[in-house]
């Protein structure tokens, strides 16, 4: 009787019932207790109550309703819920609560429910801080000690009761997780298993592979030299039966040089020589590899190299084997069509310079649906292609992996029985990664009558095709002879700037052939340079060649050597300012440069530089960084303040790798970032070459 | 025709390259380490050297710098036979003074060539 009543005096106080009304209570009340209810009303407390003493009940006894109905609605509820005072002292824990817990509810009425649970001080006063500031807190991974000592994991949630602008108590809702932690761990482990598996699937691959390697080394030896014993012998059929088997171990070398390729990307072992290398010379180098192939099954092959290819830093085994299997792979697939490697710079200013292959065929194409697994190994669309037109099928799964370690990205367009595109960029320094490529076909430089003319004289189609192209693309005219004798008539006929000249060839060799053009008073003029595999510049500088190409030919060097004896009249403005405080720097730059034409001025910072640029009148500035008085950076920024200096290109050697934000800075500004010490004498020849020779105005046709 | 000294550690690829390269007309010789291959060339000087660079006892890159050292064996050309690819491997063997290279597995024709070539150069 005495504890009804106190309920009914405190519940007349509540403002409302929407929340828990204990709630609102500074002291921890006891659950009313039914029995005693019933007894006052006359009710067996065994049996429940009558609906009409049930509503009799309700009507007399707002409070315990209350009381009831929360003592109802709590213990429904699957999920442990304890309600707690604005400090987090217990009033009620639900049935779940308890049995989660192990506690009774009345043990732990009036404690702090978050020590009890085992929150330290600092935790449970945080905690508080949060809910009182009328914050949720939620928690989906969290340790709950138990009345046992034991720990149950949990996901809880804490939602203060705000009343009037007030946090008047706390709910804390906790499901147990331990199920849910058991499958996670579960996964875990069979996620864990599987990666290892397939990491030692990998290992066992690359290990299985490289053994595999060693016996058929022999095979591929042994058979070529049976083979060859027997065509001594002339016993074509055993030769040729020989050859059966060094073809079939070399295919099947193959086989196993991709399986180790993939094998050692997968298990995460395959690495990256990342060297500074010449675009135009690497693609030469592919070029002449795969033309036999791609001019097989009658098919036309076209090139075009973009003038400014310049240098590259990434891995160029890789970038070579990239492109070797996309022209092989369009060779494979393509009968009578034409197939075209194009390859082009792009200045994306948001992601630095890259380079983009196409290489675009004319063959039986790619349905969509096989595009979708073309770059996943061993899942090639139709096995039946393998089988038919031979390889692994990993080649471009290869590719793309390869591509992707260095920045870049294979891509695909095609379709069926018209041909295929794929797509190859790749960013000048590997590594960075870079937009989807903006294709962008370039022309041959247009040729003007004032172009100097070369005169190219080789026995070896592909290598007079090649030079014609590379020179032709650098817009010089080009004539061609297939041997000396030919040669000797063409000079005289056309008068040439240049001659480049072999020396082995049939009929009448390099040194007839160069003899007769310096004994003759009307082309003794001509520089001659000699392309040649033999070494032999002593006797050709004897007999009066001007200078020396070893073979393969290099672009590059062809490129510098034929700026300096086409003479200057060309690039009427030969001036270059070099800013540079180093004293040694300035001689080692001046040293490289002066033989090829060029005027150096000497600038030691940014000051001295821009009272130069007016008298020195630069078409190009090489340019520190770190210097006293002005540094680089500002030189820049005035430079390209004034009018005169707007236009004028700028390559910065800088000493160490500059940061982003130096970068960006210089973003813009200037055409090139050299790093010290990672350029040769042709680099930096081409480099500055191009930069002059793309900012001069073209010269008015005559 | 010209003698050849063979240094490779590797029977098969030893007997397969000599063997072909006799049948070519060149007598070869071979050892099989490189401090082996100083003493036979102290004694019968060959014409040219194939240097497998990858040798027990003493590797092909000190036994090469050892033999452009010496004025009596200085003018022998030497083609380093490397299983590395790579141009810094390249470089290697030409720093030391190797006269050219062949990667492993070896282009049989590409490397008569060169040795041709060397030899051509040798006698001018």
């Amino acid at each position: 009787m005495r504890r009804v009543h106190f309920f009914t005096q405190r519940s007349s106080q509540l403002p409302s019932v929407t929340s828990f009304s204990l709630m609102n209570m500074p002291n921890v009340v006891p659950p009313v207790d039914f029995a005693d209810l019933m007894a006052q009303l006359g009710a067996d407390a065994q049996t429940p109550p009558t609906a009409a003493q049930w509503r009799e009940l309700t009507n007399h006894w707002p409070a315990y309703e209350q009381t009831h109905n929360d003592r109802l609605l709590i213990d429904a509820v699957g999920e442990g819920l304890c309600c707690m005072d604005q400090y987090g002292r217990v009033i009620r824990l639900n049935n779940m609560g308890q049995h989660l817990l192990g506690w009774s509810e009345p043990d732990l009425l009036g404690q702090s429910f978050f020590e009890t649970i085992n929150f330290t001080e600092v935790e449970t006063l945080a905690l508080l801080g949060r809910l009182q500031a009328g914050h949720l807190v939620t928690q989906e991974d969290a340790h709950l000690q138990r009345q046992d000592g034991t720990t149950i994991p949990t996901a809880y949630t804490i939602t203060p009761i705000i009343t009037g602008g007030q946090c008047t108590g706390l709910v804390m809702v906790f499901r147990d997780i331990s199920t849910r932690k058991e499958v996670e761990e579960d996964l875990i482990r069979a996620k864990n298993a599987a990666e290892s598996a397939n990491q030692a699937k990998s290992t066992f691959l690359a290990n299985m592979s490289h053994e595999l390697r060693t016996p058929l080394a022999a095979i591929i030896g042994y058979s070529e030299l049976l083979e060859e014993q027997a065509r001594l012998r002339e016993d074509e059929k055993f030769a040729t039966r020989l050859n059966k088997i060094h073809v079939s171990a070399n295919h099947l070398l193959s086989l196993i040089n991709d399986i180790l390729d993939l094998s050692k990307i997968e298990a995460g072992k395959m690495e990256l020589h990342i060297e500074t290398f010449s675009v135009r010379t690497m693609l030469e180098d592919v070029l002449i590899t795969v033309r036999p192939l791609v001019e097989q099954q009658e098919n036309q092959f076209e090139f075009e190299l973009a003038p400014d290819l310049g240098l590259v830093q990434a891995d160029p085994v890789k970038v070579r084997q990239i492109l070797l299997n996309l022209l092989s792979n369009a060779a494979k697939f393509t009968q009578n069509g034409t197939i075209t490697l194009t390859a082009a710079r792009h200045s994306q200013p948001e992601h630095g310079e890259s380079l983009t292959f196409t290489v675009q065929d004319t063959g039986i194409g790619i349905t969509a649906e096989e595009i979708a697994k073309l770059f996943q190994p061993f899942t090639q669309a139709d096995s039946s292609t393998t089988r038919r037109y031979g390889g692994t099928g990993l080649g471009l799964a290869i590719s793309q992996r390869f591509c992707q370690m260095m920045g870049g990205k294979v891509s695909v367009e095609s379709k069926v029985g018209r041909g295929s595109t794929f797509t190859f960029t790749l960013p000048v320094i590997a590594g960075i990664e870079v937009a989807s490529p903006i294709p962008a076909k370039r022309q041959p430089r247009p040729l003007r009558s004032s172009s100097p003319l070369i005169l190219v004289i080789d026995d070896e189609p592909m290598i007079r095709d090649l030079l014609a192209h590379n020179l032709r693309q650098e817009g010089y005219q080009v004539e061609t002879a297939a041997n000396g004798e030919e040669g000797l008539q063409l000079a005289r006929q056309l008068k040439p700037d240049t001659i480049i000249l072999d020396i082995f060839m049939p009929v009448m060799d390099g040194w007839s052939v160069l003899s007769a053009l310096k004994q003759d008073p009307t082309l003794r003029h001509i520089p001659v340079i000699l392309a040649t595999v033999d070494d032999a510049r002593q006797k050709g500088f004897a007999l009066g060649a001007d200078d020396y190409l070893p073979k393969p030919v290099n672009s590059i060097q062809l490129h510098t050597l034929l700026q300096q004896h086409s003479q200057a009249h060309h690039y009427p403005n030969k001036n270059i300012l070099l800013v540079e405080d180093n004293p040694q720097m300035r001689e080692l730059i001046r040293s490289m440069l002066e033989n090829s034409g060029y005027t150096i001025h000497e600038a030691t910072n940014g000051r001295e530089a821009l009272i130069l640029i007016p008298h020195a009148q630069p078409a190009l500035i090489l340019l520190d960084l770190l210097m006293p008085e002005m540094d680089g950076f500002e030189f820049v920024r005035q430079l390209r303040q004034t009018p005169a200096g707007q236009g004028i290109p700028v390559i910065v050697i800088s000493v160490t790798d500059l940061s982003p934000t130096e970068r960006h800075n210089l973003d813009g500004a200037v055409q090139r970032i050299i790093q010290k010490g990672t350029y040769n004498r042709h680099d930096l020849l081409l480099e500055i070459n191009q930069l002059i020779k793309a900012h001069i105005k073209p010269l008015p046709l005559p | 025709m010209a003698n050849l000294l063979l240094v490779e550690d590797n029977d098969m690829l030893q007997d397969i390259l000599s063997s072909r390269l006799e049948l070519r007309g060149y007598t070869v010789s071979v050892t099989d380490n490189g401090l082996e291959a100083l003493k036979f060339i102290a004694a019968t000087p060959p014409d040219l050297i194939l240097m497998d660079m990858s040798l027990p006892y003493m590797n092909g890159w000190d036994t090469t710098k050892a033999l452009k050292k010496d004025p009596q064996t200085r003018h022998i050309p030497i083609i380093a036979l490397t299983a590395h690819a790579l141009a810094s491997d390249r470089q290697r063997g030409l720093d030391v003074g190797c006269d050219e290279y062949e990667t492993k597995p070896v282009r049989f024709d590409r490397l008569l060539e060169k040795i041709a070539l060397l030899l051509e150069k040798g006698k001018q």
